[in-house]
């Protein structure tokens, strides 16, 4: 096939588009762009981002005749996978309909499109990379945690950071930890799950930040050493038992493009494109740069104001220092592009966005050299349809000292549905309320719910971590646990449980007793169950053998939790809400979590116990069920997500900000916009990670923990202000007092430029005289 | 101020369905749909999870050993010796045992895997090694609706290969040439019935790739082999084939692609999409009814929604039993 002229390319898209180039002209110098030097595409919220890189794409294919199988295409979920394959193929359509018959010749289904991790997995997995081969991914963090648990109570060999009488060395080695523990009672002893969870941000990040093991092994410092001991520990562990967790999976795939192998399969290099390039971590930048083969052939697109991940181990820096960090790899400097015409949203929703983010000195440190955005980076600018008179910047506020949630959630929902009622909006998904937790008792959710209940409006909340309060989901697991330990055992538990998980798992049992009242079949299960149970037990342990046996069924098969949880499921009142969508995502997260737990611990399947044991059923199932499972759930569990669509038809979305990244809205309230942030493990691990990465990941001006936050902060909330359209309704309290730290906390003194912070707004006239209508 | 006032001068827009492009493969969707929509629908589609669904050891096992018994051959261009098949079923199964799988019996399994690959080396090996073009080759289009939602078709076929019929000198229906392209499939089993349902899906699974290589390239396979290999299990009929693959009748399976085999196999996968995509729309609580069409017994047996599902007749039986 003859390349395509850009020419000729760029009339198939304005005949794919109505007769009009659908770009605007920064958009149109990327498609300019010399592919031999990098491309830093920095692109504010609305800038049309995943439309200029997905005909990017079609146009390397087309025009520069880049063979689609030697192009990688990175996101970072599988939902955004999803849209820009579905954008692609749309696009690629469009322009077969707009008779560039030239397309016909290429495939765009041939590209390595997808997350990184699931790049990673499916070539190490074709190119049958021995160290990964079949190997067990724990991806996700509950099965992370399983697997760190898992190993704990072989006491002879736990995790040396796990260790009982090392708790102390944890403490000075992760000052957060130390912080976490000093706030408990004297005599506290940290529950091995606490710890786990540390350790195991720990270990990922060390991973993701590419910190050898021996430098720390052989460090003078004692503290790093333990580190070291800690981490040369699981890496053998995860080896033994032949598993990987997503930090893990990484490093592997670095080792396989460093090795012989990988660079034949690299060949002269891959075209790179890296979507969301704003929460890249360390080692994820290293594969991208080793995947173009060391040429320049690397195109990133994000917008450094939008990093919200740090707590996964992503550093802003890899977008703000690009060119630093290409030059240091030997390529050329790359070239920079900034898109700022926004089409989302209403012009004074993008000037506050604007006003927010490019004044305070937070995020601009005044006589300071160190980036904490991208240079250069211009205002965006508004080119949106949706225009008119209207205040399109509401604040959700009151003169009272306090917060009064619930007069304000009110409001809230007398807005919504007057939206409705009036059909100025069509459906309820076009709101979302937007929070930095979902968990109903934090950040007033409550309230917010409540009202809404009260008003009719229906919301979707799947992420407030209250799914294993369902009372549904506990009758399904008290069900579980009478079969696993019947009554008359019951006085055995608190010697080993861990008291908070037992009594919750007492009442989940109490709340299946009352339901068993009136569904005679569901008790008829469990009762001649466990005596199924007693009677396999008496033959068992007349045996007097040393070691348990499993459980079978009548038919011989091998009885686990899973399998429990499919029988119970057939009986009512459990089958009836299989079909109500809203308790069956619940019981669904349940089976979810329970095969997640199965995958570390022996496919979750029981044993009977030997002679002399106080329990019928294995002492290790009972131990491991009731204080590494439902330990993780009491934690606080989330319906599963939809790897489709983000946003739930019918219904108003409440979610995270971070699940919000990526989305839009036509009305968005943003609840407590003057949230204190603290420095948190997060920060901590950071600063003690930096100075461990090889010299050239490591960030030279590492700010202070508290410096750190505010970004983190500014950058959460510009990400929550950017997703509306046409309404945004911010909700925040007045401080008490003018000072800088409240100062810094009010989401009002924050739009304001730093020579202006002086005159603080303190009330809602002030509020109304920057332009900002109080609802 | 009262909304209405407020509110006078807001922009109306309408609510945009979003476009969703999803992929289909035969084996994962296509089949599993065909063969008991509830099933697929909580499984494939709800995300509802069971850990009873591990692969199977024995078919796993062939396959993994197939694949790296072919690496080495890449390699060092000579056949594995008695030797190296042991070793190398050895390490397949630490791996899959490792990776969760459950399996009985498995040094008579292991043995039975040993005896099976060293025959079909003999019987096949270096002219099938030597015509391979890729093994587990991905093949993936985008395919248009037809009214329906459009979508993304992908499969994996277990070989590419070249012209391996004819280098191993086997009488076809059409003549072979060296220039062929062929796809082959392992099938760790013996050869199904004629008849049977079972082999109805591999031939239709056969005409999808065939189809899906002919939109990739431009031109259809010569011809699509199915290669049973429990076949060679059979102690008697192997050694009355004197080490000649052409004497042992049910170990392949050659399917010509024809216009209308692929025609009607393509037009079936369309339905089925369309089918699929339609489900989706239904109301939650009618969506991913129990199948009108019959499904086999085994398959119901092993299916964990047994305890409830309308459509298996022993639902309560099985319900009821303790565990
Ligand atoms: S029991 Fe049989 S019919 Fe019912 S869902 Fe399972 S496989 Fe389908």
């Amino acid at each position: 096939m003859k390349p395509v002229t850009l020419e000729r390319f760029f009339a198939a898209m304005q005949t794919a588009h109505n007769g009009i180039l659908p770009l605007d002209p920064q958009q149109k110098l990327a498609f300019h762009h010399d592919y031999r030097t990098p491309l830093w595409m920095i692109a504010g919220p609305g800038t049309g981002k995943t439309h200029t890189i997905t005909w990017l794409v079609l146009k390397r294919m087309l025009v520069d005749r880049i063979d689609p199988s030697r192009i990688i295409f990175t996101t970072f979920t599988n939902k955004a996978a999803n849209e820009l394959q579905t954008r692609l193929i749309d696009h690629y359509q469009k322009l077969l309909q707009a008779g560039l018959v030239e397309a016909m010749s290429i495939d765009p289904t041939k590209i390595r499109l997808g997350t990184l991790h699931s790049i990673c997995t499916n070539v190490l997995r074709e190119q049958r990379y021995e160290p990964t081969m079949r190997i067990n991914l724990l991806d996700d963090e509950n099965k992370q945690k399983f697997f760190l648990q898992k190993t704990y109570p072989d006491w002879r060999h736990p995790n040396p950071l796990l260790k009982k009488e090392n708790a102390g060395r944890l403490k000075l080695l992760l000052e957060f930890f130390q912080f976490w523990w000093d706030g408990k009672k004297q005599g506290f002893d940290p529950p091995s799950s606490r710890k786990v969870e540390f350790v195991a941000k720990l270990f990922s990040r060390a991973i993701e930040n590419h910190v050898g093991i021996e430098p720390l092994r052989r460090s003078t410092n004692v503290n790093l050493q333990f580190l070291g001991e800690g981490l040369q520990d699981y890496h053998n562990k995860l080896a033994h038992f032949h598993f990987t967790d997503q930090s893990m999976i990484q490093k592997h795939f670095l080792d396989f493009l460093n090795s012989e192998d990988g660079r034949e399969w690299i060949g002269s290099g891959f075209t790179m494109f890296v979507d969301e390039y704003q929460d890249t971590n360390p080692i994820q930048s290293e594969i991208y740069f080793a995947l173009t083969g060391r040429r320049g052939d690397l195109s990133v697109v994000g917008d450094d104001d939008q990093s919200l991940y740090r707590f996964r181990g992503a550093t802003v820096e890899s977008l703000i220092l690009f060119d630093q960090i290409c030059m240091a790899k030997g390529l050329s400097r790359p070239q920079p592009l900034y898109l700022f015409e926004n089409r989302r949203s209403h012009p004074a929703i993008v000037d506050w966005i604007n006003r927010f983010i490019s004044t305070h000195p937070t995020m601009h440190p005044i006589g300071s050299s160190m980036r904490v955005r991208a240079p250069g980076k211009p205002n965006i600018v508004s080119r949106s349809n949706i225009r008119g008179q209207y205040p399109a910047l509401l604040a959700l506020t009151n003169d009272s000292i306090g917060t009064r949630d619930d007069h304000d959630a009110l409001k809230a929902a007398n807005l919504i549905q007057y939206l409705k009622t009036n059909h100025l909006i069509e459906d309820y998904s076009q709101v979302a309320i937007l929070s930095f937790s979902t968990a109903e008792d934090s950040a007033g959710l409550a309230a917010y719910t409540s009202a809404f209940r009260a008003a009719g409006i229906p919301y979707f909340n799947p992420r407030s971590k209250q799914t294993q309060e369902h009372p549904v989901f506990r009758q399904l697991l008290g069900a579980i646990s009478l079969i696993l330990q019947p009554e008359h055992e019951h006085h055995v538990q608190p010697e080993f449980a861990i008291r908070k998980n037992w009594n919750y798992l007492v009442e989940c049992r109490q709340m299946c007793r009352t339901l068993c009242a009136t569904h005679r079949e569901l008790a008829a299960y469990i009762e001649t169950s466990v005596e199924e149970i007693r009677q396999k037990s008496t033959i068992f342990r007349a045996k007097n053998s040393r070691y348990p046996e499993y459980l079978t069924n009548s038919r011989g098969r091998r009885v686990s939790f899973s399998h429990l949880w499919f029988k119970l499921i057939g009986f009512e009142p459990f089958l009836s809400q299989l079909s109500d969508m809203h308790v069956a995502e619940k019981l669904k997260a349940l089976n979810n979590l329970i095969v997640g737990f199965e995958a570390i611990y022996d496919q979750g399947e029981l044993k009977l116990a030997t002679a002399g044991s106080p329990t019928l059923v294995d002492g290790n199932n009972v131990i491991e069920f009731c204080n590494i499972f439902i330990d993780a759930l009491i934690g606080g569990v989330n319906e599963p997500e939809d790897d489709e669509s983000a946003v739930r038809k019918g219904y108003v979305n409440i979610m995270t900000i971070h699940q919000s990244k990526g989305l839009e809205f036509d009305v968005v309230f943003v609840l407590k916009s003057n949230r204190t942030a603290f420095a948190s493990d997060t920060h901590g691990i950071e600063r003690i990670i930096n100075p461990l990465r090889p010299p050239h990941l490591r960030n030279p001006h590492m700010r202070s923990d508290e410096e750190r936050v505010a970004e983190d902060n500014f950058r959460l909330y510009f990400v929550a202000y950017s997703r509306a359209k046409k309404l945004l309704c911010i909700n925040g309290v007045f401080p008490l007092a003018i000072d800088d730290y409240k100062l810094r906390m009010n989401p009002w003194g924050r739009v304001l430029p730093h020579t202006e912070r002086r005159a603080m707004i303190g009330n809602v006239q002030e509020l109304r005289k920057i332009g900002v209508t109080i609802l | 101020m009262s909304f209405e006032r407020m509110f006078r001068d807001w922009p109306l827009t309408h609510l945009r369905e979003v476009k969703m492009i999803r992929s289909y493969s035969v084996t994962t969707d296509i089949l599993s749909y065909k063969r008991c929509r509830r099933q697929y629908g909580f499984f494939n589609v709800r995300g509802y999870r069971s850990s009873s669904a591990t692969q199977r050891y024995f078919g796993t096992m062939v396959h993994d050993v197939l694949d790296q018994l072919y690496r080495m051959y890449k390699k060092t261009k000579r056949l594995p010796d008695g030797r190296e098949v042991v070793d190398c079923v050895e390490k397949a199964h630490v791996r899959l045992i490792q990776s969760g799988v459950r399996a009985v019996y498995t040094v008579q399994q292991k043995e039975q895997i040993v005896t099976l690959i060293r025959r079909f080396l003999e019987l096949a090996g270096q002219p099938f090694f030597a015509n391979i073009r890729e093994t587990e080759y991905t093949l993936e289009r985008s395919m248009d609706g037809d009214g329906a939602p459009d979508f993304v078709l992908e499969g994996i076929v277990d070989v590419l290969a070249g012209a391996v019929s004819h280098a191993l000198g086997l009488e076809m229906s059409r003549s072979t040439t060296g220039n062929d392209v062929e796809i082959w499939d392992y099938k760790s089993g013996e050869m199904p019935a004629a008849d049977s349902q079972l082999m109805a899906d591999y031939q239709y699974q056969m005409n999808v790739y065939a189809e899906l290589y002919y939109q990739q390239t431009g031109i259809y396979p010569a011809r699509c082999v199915l290669m049973f290999i429990g076949e060679l299990n059979n102690d008697r009929l192997y050694n009355r084939c004197r080490a000649d693959i052409r004497e042992l009748r049910h170990i392949l399976h050659v399917i010509h692609p024809s216009d209308e085999q692929i025609g009607r196999a393509m037009t079936d996968f369309r339905q089925t999409v369309a089918c699929i995509e339609g489900e989706k729309q239904l109301p939650y609580a009618t969506q991913w009814q129990a199948p009108n069409h019959d499904v086999d017994r085994d398959t119901c047996i092993a299916c964990e929604l047994r305890y409830h599902c309308p459509k298996f007749s022993d639902r309560d039986r099985h319900r009821r039993e303790p565990l």
